[in-house]
C-alpha cells in the first residue's frame, strides 16, 4: 500500500542498493570460497626421484609462523591450510639464514606435495598437485539414530588445539 | 483475597517452568555431576542451541503458533554446509559460505512454507508438522540420489562408496567449531565460545528492534486479530509469509551454528529433531502457543540442557541404567509439549469463563444498580 | 469545502436482492457538521444502504443497486470499503474492529502508524520503519481531546470498560485527515446510560468540526437529542425526511413501526385462563456471539403462548437457546417447580422441553436423512421411543413400522408436502422443512415448546400454516409454547403476552392487543431508560 506512492528518487536509490546487495551477496560467496578454501599441503622430505635433491637432514620447515615441523629425510607431513598465499620459511642444520618465500596454492586443488629438497635446490616443480588414486574409502556406515542433539557423548566442546 | 488469586494466576501460568525448575532441583545431586560441569555444559549448549530457538520468537509473534516448519530452514543450512564440505570451504569463510548459500534456499523454503500456513489459518502448527515431513522426502531425494548423479560432486570422501549420494555422517572438520573458537574467551577454567555468543546476541538486539518496526507492530497485530488487521488494511498474508521466511532464514543460520558445534552432521536426520527440542526449549521457558519473549529462550534452553545433561547420570546412578535417564529425556521432551499445549488451553478456557463472569458482574452492576441499593 | 452544498447525496437509490425490494428510491442529503439520525426497524434497509454507500463487495455481487451517490456533487460508485475511506467516509462498526492487546493508541493509528525511516528501508522497503511511538501518542492524545472525552491514551482495550472502546473506534476514524463523514451503526447499544451521555456530547464535538455524521440508533431519545435531521425508514422506503425540531420519541416510533395493521392479525388476548406456572426463569445470562442475554427473568403458566420479541442482536434468540442448553448460560431454571441445569441439552430434553431452533439447517434438520428419521430423531434419543428390544433386550433396533406410522400422522395432521416419508429433508422446501422441525419437536410431546423464528425465511402462505398449527397445538393438546421472532405482527397474532427484549434485558411485557407504538418504544431503549431513572430517583 504504502509502496505505491515511493517517489522516484527514492525508488532509484532503493534499485542501487538492492543491486548493490546482489552484487555483494555474488561477491562474498567468492571471496569466502577462495579465502575459506581449504588445502592440504604434505610438506615432503623425499629425496627427489631423478636424483637431483636429496631429503635434508633435520630441516625446520614452518608455514605462516606457525610451529616449525622437524624434518629427516624420507619425512612427510600434513599441513593443512586455508587460503592461497602463504609463507614458508625453513631453517636448515647448516645455520645459514633461513629462507624464506611465498607459496602460491592454486585455488583449483585440494592437496599438494611440497618438496623441501627441490625447493632448496632451487629446482622447479617443488610444488605440484598430488592426486591420490585408488584412495580407500571409508567404508558406509549404517543408517543409525543419530541423534547428535540429545547425545551428551558427541563432540562437544573440546576446542581444538 | 486477591493476593491468593494472583499467586494462583502466577503458579498457572508459570507451570511448565516450575515443574522444570523443580524435576532439575531433584535431579542434580543425585546425578553427582560438578556444579563446574554442568556450567561449562550449559555455556556449550546455550551457545549451540539459542540461536535456533530464538528464531521461534517471530512467528508467535505473529499468531501462528510454534513454527515446526523451523525444520525447513534447518535443512537449507546443512545443504549449505554439505556444499562447503565439497568445496573444501573451511574456517568461518566456510561457515559464511553455507550461511550464504543456503540463505536463498531457506528464503525460498519459507515462502512455500508460509503460504502453505497461509491456506491452513489456525492449523499452523499440525501443517507446519507435517509440511517437514513432505519437504524431508524431497531433501533426501536430492541429497541421497541426486548429489553425485545429477549434481557433480568434487569430493568423493563425502559421496556414498556407490559412487552417488551423500554419506551418512559428514565429518565437519573445516567448520568443526570454528566460530566457537574464533574468540574462546577463557575465563577461571570454563571456556567462552564469545563470537557465538556475539552472534546471538546481535540477533537478540535485531529482534527487540524488529518488533519497534512497522512491520513487527503488523505482525503484532495480525497475531492479535487477523480480521481486524486486514479491515484495516494489513496485508495479512503477506506480513505472515513474511514471519516464517524470517524464522526459516534464522533456522538455517542456527541449524549452520548447531551443526559446527557438535563438529560432524547426520546427513539424513540431523534436522529430524532441531524444530522438537526448539520447541520443547521454548515452552519449557514459559512461552505459549501465543506469548514469546527473549527470556524465555534462555531460560528454557538452559532447564532443558540442565536436565539433558543430569538425567542420564541420574539415571545411572539411581537405577543402574543410563538407558533410563536416556528415555527419560525423549518423555520429558514429548510430554512437556504436551503439557504446554494442554495448559494453554486449559488456560484459555479459564480466561473464557473469566470473561463470562465479566458479563455478567456488567449485568449486575449496569442494571438495578439503584435498586441494589 | 463550501458549508453551503450537501457533501453527500443520496438520489433515488434503490436495491433488490434476488427480485426482493430492499430499498426503494430513497433520497437524502447530508451538509458538513450535520448529524443525521437515521431509524428504521430491522429490515428496513439501513444496513444495505450503507452497504452501498461503502462500497460493500456483497453489493456489486449481487446486481449493484439503482440511483447515484454523490459525493461535492460528483457521482461515487466505490468497489471496496477502502475506496470509500479514501474518499473520506468513515465508518464506526456495531462490533468493534480494535486488537483487544494493543493500547488506545496503537489502536487510534492502527495501520497509520508514524514512523521514522530505517537503514533497512532502502532493503526491505517502508515497513522496515521503525515506529515513533511519542509521534503516534501524540496524535492519538489530539484525537482523544478534538472528542472531548477522557481516555487513557497507553490503556489496553482488554481492559477498558465497553464504552472506551467505542470512544476509541470513534476516534480512529477522525485521526485520518480525510474524514468528513462518519458513519456510527449503533454506537451506543453496548453502553450505559452515562457512556451514551458522554458520546452524543463527543458527537457534538466533531460536527462542530464540520465533519458530517450518520447516526443510526434504535434509541430514538438520544436520535432526537443529537440530531438535526432524521431520516425513517420503512421497508426500503425513506418514508420520513424532517428536522428533528419539534418531533417527539413517540411520533418517530409510530413511523417506524407503524405499518397499516391487518384488522384480523390480533387474535390472542381473549382472556384465556392458564394453569399453574410451569416455568420459571430467574437472572438467566447466556453467551451467545451476538445475542447476548444479560439478566433475564420470567414465568410462564401452563397452556399460554408466551413472545418474546425485539430488534436483532439484543438478546431475544440467546433465552431459548441459553435455556436450552446449546450456549454456555447460567441462572436458574426450573419447570414445575424442579431445577433444570443449564448447559445440557439433553437434561432440558428429559425434563420435557422441546426446541424448534433458528438454525434450521444447522441445529434442527438432519438434512441428509429421510423425514421418518428426523422426526423420530428427538423421541428416539431423549425417550427411547420408537426402539424395540431384541435377543432379551441385548440390543435395540429401530421400530421402522413405528416411525413410519409417526411420521405418516404427521404429514397429514400438518399438511407437509412431501413424496415419502424416505424423503430426504434437504429436498424439501423451506416451509415443510420447518413443519418437519415442528413434527420433531412434538413428537416428544413436550410439556414445554421453544420455538424460535418458526417463520423465518419462509413463504406467506406457509407463514400462516406454520403459525395455525402452533395455535392449534396449543388449544388443542395444550401444549405452552415460548414463541421468539422477529416479527411483531406474528407474535400479536398468537401470543397471550409480549415480552419485548432490549439489550440483553426484558424491556416490557405487554398484552398483543397493546398500541404499536407502545411495542416502539420498548424496543427503542427508552422505556428501560425510563425505569432506570424511576429507580435511581
Amino acid at each position: 500500500m504504502s509502496e505505491k506512492k515511493v517517489d522516484p528518487k527514492i525508488a532509484a536509490r532503493r534499485l542501487l542498493v538492492r543491486g548493490g546487495l546482489v552484487v555483494a551477496y555474488v561477491f562474498l560467496v567468492g571471496l569466502f570460497f577462495v579465502t575459506g578454501k581449504g588445502h592440504t599441503v604434505l610438506v615432503d622430505n623425499k629425496d627427489a626421484a631423478d636424483g637431483s635433491a636429496v631429503g635434508i637432514n633435520g630441516a625446520l620447515v614452518s608455514i605462516d609462523g606457525r610451529e616449525a615441523l622437524e624434518q629427516y629425510p624420507g619425512d612427510r607431513d600434513i599441513v593443512l591450510l586455508k587460503g592461497q598465499r602463504h609463507r614458508v620459511r625453513i631453517q636448515l642444520p647448516s645455520g645459514e639464514p633461513p629462507i624464506e618465500m611465498s607459496l602460491a596454492l592454486p585455488l583449483n586443488t585440494d592437496m599438494l606435495l611440497l618438496s623441501i629438497p627441490k625447493l632448496v635446490a632451487k629446482q622447479a616443480g617443488y610444488l605440484e598437485e598430488f592426486v591420490q588414486r585408488d584412495q580407500p574409502r571409508p567404508a558406509d556406515e549404517k543408517v543409525g539414530d543419530n541423534n547428535a542433539f540429545t547425545s551428551p557423548d558427541a563432540p562437544v566442546t573440546t576446542p581444538a588445539p | 483475597m486477591s493476593g491468593k488469586k494472583s499467586l494462583g494466576r502466577f503458579l498457572t501460568e508459570n507451570a511448565v517452568v516450575i515443574l522444570f525448575l523443580l524435576i532439575t532441583i531433584a535431579a542434580i545431586p543425585s546425578s553427582g555431576l560438578s556444579i563446574q560441569y554442568i556450567l561449562q555444559e550449559m555455556i556449550t549448549r546455550l551457545g549451540r542451541n539459542t540461536f535456533l530457538v530464538l528464531a521461534l520468537i517471530l512467528p508467535i509473534y505473529a499468531g501462528m503458533g510454534l513454527n515446526f516448519g523451523m525444520t525447513l530452514g534447518a535443512m537449507s543450512g546443512q545443504l549449505g554446509l554439505i556444499l562447503a564440505i565439497n568445496f573444501n570451504v573451511g574456517g568461518v569463510e566456510g561457515l559464511a559460505f553455507a550461511a550464504l548459500l543456503g540463505t536463498p534456499v531457506s528464503v525460498l523454503m519459507g515462502y512455500i512454507c508460509g503460504s502453505v500456513l497461509n491456506k491452513a489459518k489456525g492449523r499452523e502448527m499440525v501443517t507446519g508438522y507435517m509440511l517437514a515431513f513432505f519437504i524431508n522426502g524431497i531433501y533426501q531425494l536430492v541429497i541421497l540420489y541426486m548429489m553425485g548423479a545429477i549434481f557433480p560432486i568434487r569430493s568423493p570422501a563425502i559421496l556414498l562408496s556407490r559412487g552417488y549420494g551423500i554419506r551418512n555422517t559428514l565429518n565437519l572438520e573445516g567448520v568443526r567449531q570454528s566460530l566457537d573458537n574464533l574468540l574462546m574467551l577463557r575465563l577461571g577454567g570454563y571456556a567462552l565460545p564469545l563470537a557465538t555468543f556475539i552472534v546471538i546476541a546481535v540477533l537478540c538486539a535485531f529482534v527487540i528492534w524488529f518488533k519497534k518496526t512497522k512491520l513487527g507492530q503488523d505482525m503484532r497485530a495480525v497475531g492479535h486479530d487477523m480480521t481486524v488487521a486486514e479491515s484495516a488494511g494489513v496485508p495479512v498474508d503477506r506480513t505472515r509469509i513474511i514471519a516464517i521466511i524470517i524464522s526459516t532464514v534464522l533456522a538455517c543460520y542456527g541449524q549452520i551454528i548447531f551443526l559446527q558445534n557438535m563438529g560432524n552432521m547426520a546427513t539424513y536426520n540431523a534436522h529430524d529433531q532441531t524444530s522438537f527440542f526448539a520447541v520443547a526449549a521454548i515452552l519449557v521457558g514459559g512461552a505459549s502457543v501465543k506469548k514469546a519473549s527473549i527470556p524465555n529462550v534462555f531460560i528454557g534452553v538452559i532447564l532443558l540442557h540442565v536436565l539433558f545433561v543430569v538425567t542420564p547420570r541420574a539415571g545411572q546412578n539411581l537405577f543402574g541404567s543410563a538407558m533410563i535417564g536416556e528415555y527419560f529425556r525423549q518423555f520429558i521432551g514429548y510430554g512437556v509439549i504436551a503439557l504446554s499445549l494442554v495448559l494453554y488451553a486449559w488456560r484459555a478456557r479459564k480466561d473464557a469463563l473469566r470473561a463470562r463472569e465479566g458479563l455478567r458482574r456488567a449485568s449486575i452492576a449496569a442494571a438495578p444498580e439503584g435498586a441494589a441499593k | 469545502m463550501g458549508q453551503q452544498g450537501p457533501i453527500l447525496s443520496v438520489e433515488h437509490v434503490s436495491k433488490e436482492f434476488y427480485g426482493n425490494v430492499v430499498l426503494n428510491d430513497v433520497c437524502f442529503e447530508l451538509k458538513a457538521g450535520e448529524i443525521l439520525g437515521l431509524v428504521g426497524e430491522n429490515g428496513a434497509g439501513k444496513t444495505t444502504l450503507m452497504r452501498i454507500l461503502f462500497g460493500m463487495p456483497v453489493i456489486a455481487e449481487t446486481g449493484g443497486y439503482k440511483g447515484r451517490i454523490c459525493l461535492d456533487g460528483q457521482e461515487v460508485r466505490f468497489s471496496s470499503p477502502f475506496d470509500a475511506l479514501d474518499s473520506g467516509i468513515g465508518m464506526v462498526h456495531q462490533e468493534f474492529s480494535l486488537i483487544p492487546g494493543f493500547t488506545t493508541t496503537e489502536n487510534i493509528v492502527l495501520n497509520r502508524e508514524s514512523m521514522r525511516p530505517s537503514i533497512l528501508n532502502d532493503v526491505f522497503g517502508d515497513r522496515m520503519s521503525v515506529l515513533d511511538r511519542p509521534d503516534m501518542r501524540k496524535r492519538a492524545e489530539a484525537a482523544i481531546a478534538k472528542l472531548g472525552v477522557k481516555l487513557d491514551p497507553d490503556l489496553l482495550i482488554s481492559e477498558m470498560p465497553v464504552g472506551h472502546k467505542q470512544f476509541t473506534e470513534i476516534a480512529r476514524e477522525i485521526t485520518r485527515t480525510k474524514t468528513r463523514i462518519l458513519v456510527l451503526d449503533e454506537p451506543t447499544a453496548v453502553l450505559t446510560e452515562s457512556e451514551a451521555e458522554v458520546l452524543l456530547a463527543a458527537l457534538r464535538n466533531i460536527a462542530k468540526l464540520g465533519i458530517a455524521i450518520i447516526f443510526i440508533s434504535h434509541r430514538l431519545r438520544e436520535v432526537v437529542d443529537v440530531a438535526d435531521r432524521v431520516v425513517v425508514l420503512r421497508d426500503g422506503l425513506a418514508i420520513k425526511d424532517l428536522p428533528v425540531a419539534g418531533v417527539s420519541v413517540r411520533d418517530i416510533a409510530s413511523w417506524m413501526v407503524g405499518r397499516t395493521v391487518a384488522a384480523d392479525a390480533v387474535a390472542g388476548g381473549e382472556g384465556r385462563e392458564f394453569g399453574d406456572e410451569l416455568l420459571k426463569v430467574e437472572g438467566l445470562w447466556v453467551d451467545m456471539p451476538g445475542e447476548t442475554v444479560r439478566d433475564v427473568s420470567f414465568s410462564v403458566r401452563k397452556g399460554e403462548i408466551l413472545g418474546f420479541g425485539g430488534l436483532a442482536g439484543q438478546g431475544k434468540l440467546g433465552i431459548p437457546n441459553g435455556i436450552m442448553g446449546l450456549y454456555p448460560a447460567g441462572g436458574s431454571v426450573g419447570l414445575r417447580g424442579k431445577g433444570v441445569p443449564l448447559d445440557s441439552p439433553r437434561a432440558a430434553l428429559e425434563a420435557g422441553m422441546a426446541f424448534v431452533s433458528e438454525d434450521r439447517r444447522g441445529v434442527g434438520l438432519l438434512l441428509d436423512e429421510s423425514l421418518d428419521w428426523n422426526i423420530a430423531f428427538t423421541a428416539m434419543q431423549v425417550q427411547g421411543a420408537y426402539l424395540r428390544p431384541i435377543l432379551g433386550g441385548l440390543f435395540k433396533i429401530r421400530d421402522e413400522a413405528g416411525m413410519r406410522k409417526l411420521t405418516e400422522e404427521y404429514v397429514g395432521a400438518l399438511d407437509i408436502k412431501c413424496t415419502s416419508p424416505k424423503q430426504k429433508a434437504k429436498e424439501l422446501s423451506g416451509g415443510n422443512q420447518q413443519k418437519i422441525c415442528l413434527a420433531k419437536a412434538f413428537a416428544v410431546k413436550p410439556d414445554l415448546l421453544f420455538v424460535s423464528e418458526p417463520t423465518r425465511g419462509i413463504d406467506v402462505g406457509a407463514k400462516k400454516l406454520v403459525l395455525d398449527t402452533l395455535h392449534r397445538y396449543n388449544r388443542e393438546y395444550g401444549t405452552t409454547i415460548v414463541m421468539v421472532s422477529s416479527e411483531l405482527e406474528e407474535l400479536r397474532a398468537i401470543c397471550d403476552r409480549i415480552a419485548i427484549v432490549d439489550e440483553g434485558r426484558i424491556a416490557g411485557i405487554l398484552p398483543p392487543t397493546a398500541e404499536l407504538p407502545e411495542f416502539g418504544l420498548l424496543m427503542s431503549g427508552l422505556a428501560a431508560r425510563n425505569a432506570r431513572e424511576a429507580v435511581n430517583a
